[in-house]
């Protein structure tokens, strides 16, 4: 564990780059008991197109809730987020969800696959949600899975595959609304390190080619050294934000 | 999210969980059955009653009788706006919902056969009526001759008595019927007649009125020549009466030539409304009246101010409406004119109330099977919601419309209700049988429907059942629609 003090912030060079999440004085509080918890504590940002974001941060930092705000899933305090040209904060339950389905893929920790539905039915999943009519959508899916290269395991139901194949169909899913972002929620957090390793490069592979948008919480700092740019986040406020290798 | 990917999908969810759903069908398919059954049961003993009822007459039709005393106000003076005659037949005949006017002329007359006497009515319908009836044996009245030609009711017999010192001896008493065959014994019936003012001009009148009413005088003409006629006319008409001068009624006997042609169908003690009478066409009997007293002195047809009218005036008409629930209306329209009407409506209002009665009962019996079988939609709903947490946060974190969360999961409830709405209508219809079976088996006509499935129950209970289901998945629906997106983060 690097424990960085200084507030080292580090300017945005490439001002031509498109910013696809804007993130301006965010608040977030939450009442516990009597008292109340500032999970977040104002927190600016940009994320850019095409870019490999890593939000790091040990547990309880507000990472999480960082991610579950910029992907609409909790609301914030005070503050705004712009994501994908939409400014979110503001927006009913049923606006986000049309926002999430429109604009974002996500990827979870536990891969959260339908245990019931095969490899090509969870994909095609959220092309359900958008009306997309079954022929079209498994084929959809199929493609989506062969970028992943589980073209063997597309009619497998969850419980036949390992941990890393069913990141890889969630990785799948979540690609496959096509999204401007792609959230993942520790990725690979519930992987082994060789198998994490081998996601990781599938996924900035997969993602680089279609020159998506993938913003990551991690906690681990190996993973995070992956990524163009690490966001570090302690009790709730930015420590230091880090250039990582060039693409 | 399309309507056929959100069936394939509850389905699939139902599926997974076979046992429950299973028993959660199980339990509505108790309850539509028993509600099916109950209410089964209910229709069919409606149905039973008011087959019934029909045997005593139609519940769409109305009796129509004369107004105050047949028309006369006591002055000799004729109040012909409540006669029933041809003419008021004919403004019955056009009122509204009023589908057909039927006159009947009705006499009462005794005869003896042997020991025996009974008493009885002689009953004029038209063709129609007469041609309704099921005879047991013998055949339909044909053109009377010299004789009346009529069929008798299928329980006339009960109405024979004899006397035993001064006790009369009849059917009801000793339940045995006298051994009598009315179609070779029943010759003559002596009928108790009033005749309006006996005109002296009897036979000039009856030299016009041969001009006027061609046809029942053609038949006349044509079965016996005139000389039999007024032969016959004055041989039976009792001199008493002939030559009263009263200008009020005369009574008396007049002998009528009567042949059974034939034997209505029924048990002896099976009543409907011609069941104790001799019954004959109405034609017939008007041209067997003319030929037997003329045209202007036939008993019991009033006069006006000792002149006989040129129509008849019958004894009452049966009114038939076309649906019985206009029957109150015309029946008023008819009392309002002076005439007093009665129906069976009363008979059918009262029967109908008391029947909902037991439809109310047996279905709130039914019911609280259901309501039960609701609960435990709601309750098998509600635990999905909780074990499916997760998978309803990670729907709506993919992009998942509320709405459609909601619906997936309603459509899941309805899923159960539809399902065993459906099985249990199979079941009821398997039960419906049995209990017909069981009961036709305990009565002698040998088809019983107690229990009665129409096509509207089954279709009601099917969709009564998956109403119930919506309703009892609403509340675990709302739940899961409400769950927070968060619930997929979390890792257990």
């Amino acid at each position: 564990m690097e424990q960085v003090e200084q507030m080292d912030f580090v300017e945005a060079k490439e001002e031509k780059r498109k910013c696809v999440i804007d993130v301006k004085n965010l608040y977030k509080v939450y009442p516990l008991g009597k008292n109340y918890v500032r999970a977040l504590n104002g927190v600016s940002f940009q994320i850019y197109e095409g870019e490999f974001c890593a939000i790091v941060g040990t547990s309880g930092s507000g990472k999480s809730t960082l991610l579950n705000m910029l992907a609409g899933l909790e609301k914030p305090t005070k503050g705004s987020i712009m994501v994908a040209g939409e400014r979110i904060e503001k927006y009913n339950e049923n606006r986000l969800v049309k926002f999430r389905r429109e604009k974002i893929g996500f990827i979870f920790q536990s891969f959260n696959l339908i245990s019931t539905m095969n490899a090509i039915e969870n994909v095609a999943m959220p092309l359900v949600f958008r009306g997309v009519p079954k022929f079209i959508r498994n084929k959809r899916a199929e493609k989506m899975i062969e970028l992943v290269g589980l073209k063997k395991y597309k009619t497998h139901k969850p419980n036949q595959m390992s941990g890393g194949q069913q990141q890889r169909v969630g990785m799948a899913r979540a690609l496959v609304l096509n999204p401007t972002i792609v959230f993942a929620d520790e990725p690979t957090g519930n992987l082994d390190s060789a198998t994490s390793e081998e996601m990781m490069t599938l996924m900035r592979k997969v993602l680089s080619e279609k020159n998506k948008t993938l913003v990551m919480v991690t906690h681990d700092n190996d993973l995070a050294a992956l990524a163009d740019r690490q966001i570090h986040i302690k009790d709730g406020k930015i420590v230091k934000i880090e250039e990582g290798n060039e693409r | 999210m399309s309507f056929l990917d959100m069936i394939s999908m509850s389905a699939g969810n139902l599926w997974r969980r076979k046992l429950r759903t299973i028993l959660t069908v199980l339990g509505v398919l108790i309850g539509a059955t028993s509600i099916i059954t109950m209410l089964s049961l209910a229709i069919g003993m409606k149905k039973q009653m008011l087959e019934s009822y029909e045997s005593y007459g139609s519940i769409t039709e109305i009796e129509v009788r004369g107004g105050d005393d047949m028309g006369s106000d006591g002055s000799g003076q004729l109040n012909k706006d409540t006669l029933l005659s041809d003419t008021n037949m004919e403004t019955f005949s056009q009122m509204e919902y009023v589908e057909k006017v039927s006159p009947i002329l009705e006499y009462y007359g005794s005869t003896k056969i042997g020991k025996y006497t009974g008493s009885f009515q002689v009953l004029g319908v038209d063709k129609e009526e007469l041609a309704k009836q099921k005879l047991a044996k013998g055949e339909l009245p044909g053109v009377s001759g010299n004789k009346l030609e009529v069929i008798a009711g299928n329980s006339i017999l009960t109405s024979f008595y004899y006397m035993r010192g001064d006790e009369m001896i009849g059917y009801w008493d000793t339940q045995e019927l006298p051994d009598i065959d009315l179609m070779k014994q029943l010759r003559k019936v002596q009928m108790y007649m009033n005749t309006y003012d006996g005109s002296s001009e009897e036979n000039s009148s009856e030299e016009n009125s041969s001009e006027e009413n061609s046809s029942e005088e053609t038949t006349s003409d044509t079965e016996g020549d005139s000389t039999e006629d007024t032969s016959a006319s004055s041989e039976y008409v009792d001199p008493d009466i002939s030559t009263t001068t009263s200008t009020q009624t005369n009574n008396g006997q007049i002998e009528f030539p009567i042949q059974v042609t034939g034997m209505m169908e029924g048990k002896v003690d099976d009543y409907s409304n011609y069941s104790q009478g001799l019954l004959t066409d109405i034609d017939q009997l008007k041209a067997f009246l003319i030929r037997k007293f003329g045209k202007n002195n036939i008993p019991e047809q009033p006069k006006d101010n000792g002149k006989p009218l040129n129509e008849w005036v019958y004894n009452s008409f049966k009114v038939e409406v076309d649906r019985s629930e206009h029957v109150e209306e015309v029946q008023k329209a008819i009392q309002d004119m002076g005439f007093s009407a009665s129906s069976n409506k009363d008979m059918i209002d009262s029967m109908n109330s008391s029947m909902q009665m037991v439809e109310l009962v047996l279905g709130g019996i039914g019911m609280v099977a259901f309501l039960v079988a609701a609960i435990g939609i709601a309750n098998t709903m509600m635990m999905s919601t909780y074990e499916r947490t997760k998978e309803i946060g990670v729907m709506k974190v993919l992009g998942c419309d509320m709405r459609d969360i909601k619906k997936l999961f309603l459509s899941e409830a309805a899923f159960i209700g539809f399902v065993g709405g459906m099985v249990g209508l199979f079941f009821s219809i398997a039960i419906s049988h049995v209990i017909n079976n069981v009961a036709s088996k305990s009565v002698e006509t040998g088809d019983m429907q107690i229990s009665l499935i129409t096509w509207w129950l089954a279709l009601a209970a099917v969709g009564f059942s998956t109403f119930m289901g919506i309703v009892a998945g609403y509340f675990p629906a709302r739940r899961a629609m409400k769950l927070s997106p968060l619930a997929a983060i979390r890792t257990e």
